[in-house]
């Protein structure tokens, strides 16, 4: 069992990951925005952070710089949800570490795929 | 003159004028957070419903039959979620959550409200059918791109994008200054690759932001048949903003044909800021080809185009690093590799060593160079 930390200010779209990803038998920790995902990933470490880059106070990409810059969280993979038109921010997401991302509107389903290759490569 | 009874009369009546506003006021909020409480209410139990089937997740198929069974009343609080979900997901969940707007007549209802009094009416039928999907939305909408409220007119931009009718991208163009260019931006993408012969054809417009959004969106698309247009258009570009996104687009598309228009730009005839773009477009390229033109911008006068070559070489391989390690060989910067040449928002001269300053400011970003070739 996986610990998948997910940060987005939309509290309907957390709920609708959190249930799928719970569905597919990860345990959920949840954020609504980036100070207070940083602070989750911290305490709990999880195996996978999901964090959306359009977030109020520290944006998705600001949050992935934090972790990769701290040794205890730097090992964290990160997935980003981003819109289409930001790709100058998957690009920067690429720059500050993330593992991988995923345009808006997306897949659930194929946000399960993502998070479990992740996971697997983490472990590979 | 003005008597003190006339004066009473007066202060009273304005009196009861403002407590009559602040009561009907009050009462009006009242009675919005009433429905918005009852909304709330209707919804909080159906609302994992329609979660789970916008998750893909009614195996079962329980949810549908529960949300294809509501009455019309909790319907209509149920109906805002799920429009919202529609534009938020893809995949198959997309066909259970339209088959649960069309059952409860939402199609219907929103072209009705197109030509509503209110604004959030109008705004909310454009959405409504633009996450529909369907072809035959486009026509409707589109005509709310001309709305007198700047909202409905960019969610009738946005709700374009999902109807998939590339005939709407010239309207969307056309709408750029009443809708802001992002909004336009996101639509051509949302409507795909289609439009690419609407940009093409927009990249001779005699309007800058035009111009502006259809590069952009050209490079964002990635869309090889631009490489050509683009590549005549970059030396002959009036506009030095729109020359900027022509660099950067050339660079995003990747193609062998951007190299040439790209190495071109670099001349020192040019403005600094587009040299230094059509180097950073050089090093996106990812052209072993550019590894000479760029190492001869290391020593170049303008900070911007000297840096930007000396971080586009670090993206070429091998060969950009020996270039770099070169410089740094043959123009030692004094005082070690990080020397502050960007003072105070001023660009100093160049002096000797500042080539190999900047080469090895650029390997000094490269973890695996790190220390390398530092003396």
């Amino acid at each position: 069992m996986s610990i998948v930390l997910i940060a987005d200010d939309d509290p309907d779209i957390l709920d609708l990951i959190q249930f799928k990803l719970e569905q597919a038998g990860h345990t959920l920790v949840t954020a609504t925005d980036g100070t207070s995902a940083l602070a989750e990933a911290r305490r709990v470490t999880p195996d996978v952070a999901v964090l959306d880059v359009a977030m109020p106070g520290l944006s998705g990409l600001d949050v992935c710089r934090e972790l990769r810059a701290d040794a205890a969280t730097a090992g964290i993979p990160v997935i980003l949800l981003t819109a289409r038109a930001q790709e100058s921010d998957v690009e920067v997401g690429f720059e500050v570490g993330a593992d991988d991302y995923l345009t808006k509107p997306f897949s659930p389903r194929e946000l399960v795929s993502r998070v479990a290759a992740v996971i697997g490569r983490t472990r590979a | 003159m003005i008597s003190a009874a006339w004066l009473t009369g007066t202060a009273l009546l304005i009196g009861s004028l403002c407590v009559t506003l602040a009561a009907v006021t009050a009462l009006w909020r009242a009675v919005q957070d009433a429905r918005r409480r009852r909304r709330a209410r209707l919804l909080a139990p159906v609302r994992p419903l329609v979660l789970r089937l916008a998750a893909g997740g009614d195996e079962d198929g329980d949810a549908v039959r529960t949300l294809t069974a509501l009455d019309r009343r909790t319907w209509a609080s149920v109906e805002p979620l799920v429009v919202k979900m529609l534009g938020k997901i893809r995949g198959e969940a997309r066909g259970e959550l339209v088959g649960l707007l069309q059952h409860h007549g939402a199609g219907a209802r929103a072209r009705v409200n197109l030509s509503s009094r209110s604004m959030t009416a109008r705004a909310t039928a454009a959405e409504t059918l633009g996450v529909l999907g369907e072809v035959s939305a486009a026509e409707p909408v589109r005509a709310l791109l001309t709305d007198p409220s700047p909202d409905v007119r960019q969610v009738a931009a946005r709700a374009l994008g999902y109807t998939g009718d590339p005939s709407v991208a010239d309207d969307l163009l056309d709408a750029l200054g009443s809708v802001p260019a992002q909004t336009i931006a996101q639509t051509l993408l949302n409507l795909g690759s289609t439009t690419a012969p609407t940009l093409i054809s927009a990249l001779t417009d005699e309007r800058d932001a035009v111009r502006s959004v259809a590069v952009e969106v050209l490079g964002l698309f990635q869309f090889v048949g631009a490489v050509k247009p683009l590549g005549l258009m970059l030396p002959v570009e009036p506009s030095l903003q729109v020359q900027l996104r022509i660099a950067t687009a050339l660079g995003r598309l990747g193609h062998p044909g951007a190299l040439g228009p790209l190495t071109a730009a670099l001349a020192p005839r040019h403005p600094a800021a587009l040299r230094a773009s059509a180097a950073a477009a050089l090093g996106q390229l990812g052209a072993s080809r550019a590894v000479t033109p760029l190492a001869g911008l290391l020593a170049d006068p303008a900070h911007a185009v000297a840096s930007a070559a000396a971080a586009a070489l670090t993206r070429l391989g091998s060969a950009g690093v020996s270039a770099l390690a070169d410089m740094v060989a043959a123009d030692p910067p004094p005082g070690g590799a990080r020397i502050l040449i960007h003072e105070g928002g001023r660009h100093r001269a160049v002096p000797p060593g500042q080539a190999g300053a900047h080469a090895a400011a650029a390997l000094d970003t490269m973890p695996q160079e790190r220390g390398k070739v530092r003396a």
